[in-house]
């Protein structure tokens, strides 16, 4: 199979192509992270946000390997967590960006989705309803077609509606990637 | 501080869904140029409503949660059945243990029956987009149709051209395996050694090649790399062991 093959099965959410990501790539993005300061949880929000950059990138422009799919994977999480550590407190690193992929490609296809990574990062925390009850919203669905879908009265649905977004923004506002992408804009201009 | 309420999100989800009269939008835009605080707040709701409004997106995340989960699932299933489990494997590795001081007793050459039975050439993984129509495509065809001893001539060149390729480094020395030169191949492996995605594949490999060479010990070693770095060949090295140090 070739990578063009693997990218156009891995853009259909083919199962077995992203199973077999997760048993192959996931174990030596772990054994990165947890050699760089992180743990488990840390390597496997890494490892999800990479398949969703690459997801994003693939169903928009598209994307020319310059490596196997395996590594430009391996390389993205490895650039993604040394963002994280940047954030982090008292944390030293060697940073080495030099890899067999184009870390040039990479780096420009981190910053064009930092903020909206970290949006979905943290909108795919929230709790099923939550998501499909802003969705609809956001989509435009009138009060009468989100209470039919979701089962919430007009109040309950708008009242929820609320507490779900505020939740959003409070975990969002808490991400040390959040706070310091903030205060280096403030220093500027606006946070967007 | 900017006080979150039901109010304040639905006059923000108003003017962002364009559903303002001219009027009131124009006050609220004043409002948003003087107050630094609802800026971000309204760009914070922007990007939540851009966000959710990706569908295509959210639903393959949810499905990459789905496998990750069943994934995950995979390893437990084999170690949480507790001692039931246990017994079957206890029984099981007495019947290896069994079968292998048999084998042991009537084999002339352990080694090589023994690599024999462990071996398989290392998959091929495909091409790249930038290889079609190259010489890398070229050799990496007939490694995939099995003709080593060519593959190998033609990727003797390419390694060196391309030494941070660890791909090619692993397919070079199946070659060098299938061509019976082993310490070649211990030598090829070892510069991948520490390569994040084929590590694993080096280390057993390069056991491989020690156990075909009749050097067992060394061939433990790597087997033991194999075991501690818990991925997908941790079983097969287990039971290699297994067998090595009855």
């Amino acid at each position: 199979m070739s990578d063009k093959d693997q990218l156009q099965r891995f853009l259909k959410g083919d199962e077995v192509t992203i199973k077999r990501l997760y048993r192959k790539v996931l174990p030596a993005v772990m054994k990165f992270v947890l050699q760089n300061s992180g743990d488990q949880n840390d390597a496997e929000d890494v490892f999800h946000e990479a398949l969703l950059v690459i997801f994003k990138k693939l169903s928009t422009e598209g994307i020319i390997l310059s490596a196997s799919l395996d590594t430009y994977i391996y390389a993205i999480c490895r650039n993604l967590w040394y963002k994280v550590l940047r954030t982090r407190k008292n944390t030293f690193f060697d940073v080495d960006l030099s890899d067999r992929a184009s870390d040039e490609d990479i780096i420009a296809t981190l910053g064009q989705t930092e903020k909206e990574r970290l949006f979905r990062k943290y909108f795919l925390k929230l709790d099923e309803k939550c998501r499909r009850l802003i969705s609809l919203f956001v989509k435009g669905k009138s009060t009468a077609e989100v209470m039919a879908e979701t089962g919430y009265s007009r109040g309950n649905a708008r009242k929820k509606k609320f507490d779900c977004k505020k939740k959003l923004i409070e975990m969002i506002e808490k991400d040390p990637v959040f706070k310091d992408y903030t205060s280096s804009r403030q220093k500027g201009t606006d946070y967007a | 501080m900017l006080e979150r309420s039901p109010e304040l999100f639905e006059t923000i989800e108003r003017y962002l869904g364009g559903e303002m009269p001219a009027v009131e939008r124009s006050d609220f835009e004043t409002r948003i140029a003087a107050d630094q605080e609802l800026r971000q707040e309204v760009d914070k709701h922007r990007l939540i409503h851009e966000v959710a409004d990706d569908t295509q997106t959210i639903e393959f995340a949810e499905r990459l949660e789905r496998f990750a989960a069943e994934v995950k699932l995979e390893k437990p299933r084999q170690e949480s059945s507790g001692r039931l489990l246990y017994q079957i494997a206890a029984g099981v590795l007495l019947l290896l243990a069994a079968f292998a001081t048999f084998w042991q007793m009537n084999s002339s050459s352990d080694s090589e029956a023994l690599f024999t039975d462990y071996y398989q050439p290392f998959p091929f993984e495909g091409t790249r987009a930038a290889d079609t129509e190259s010489e890398v495509a070229a050799a990496l065809k007939l490694y995939n149709n099995g003709d080593f001893a060519k593959a190998k001539k033609a990727l003797v060149p390419l390694v060196a051209k391309f030494p941070r390729r660890a791909d090619l480094q692993l397919y070079m020395a199946i070659c060098q395996i299938q061509d019976q030169q082993y310490s070649e191949a211990i030598a090829t492996l070892s510069k991948i050694s520490d390569d994040p995605i084929y590590r694993e594949d080096a280390m057993w490999y390069m056991g491989l090649s020690h156990l075909r060479s009749g050097n067992t010990s060394a061939a433990i070693d790597y087997l033991n790399k194999v075991i501690d770095y818990d991925g997908a060949r941790k079983s097969y090295a287990q039971s290699l062991r297994k067998i090595l140090l009855d």
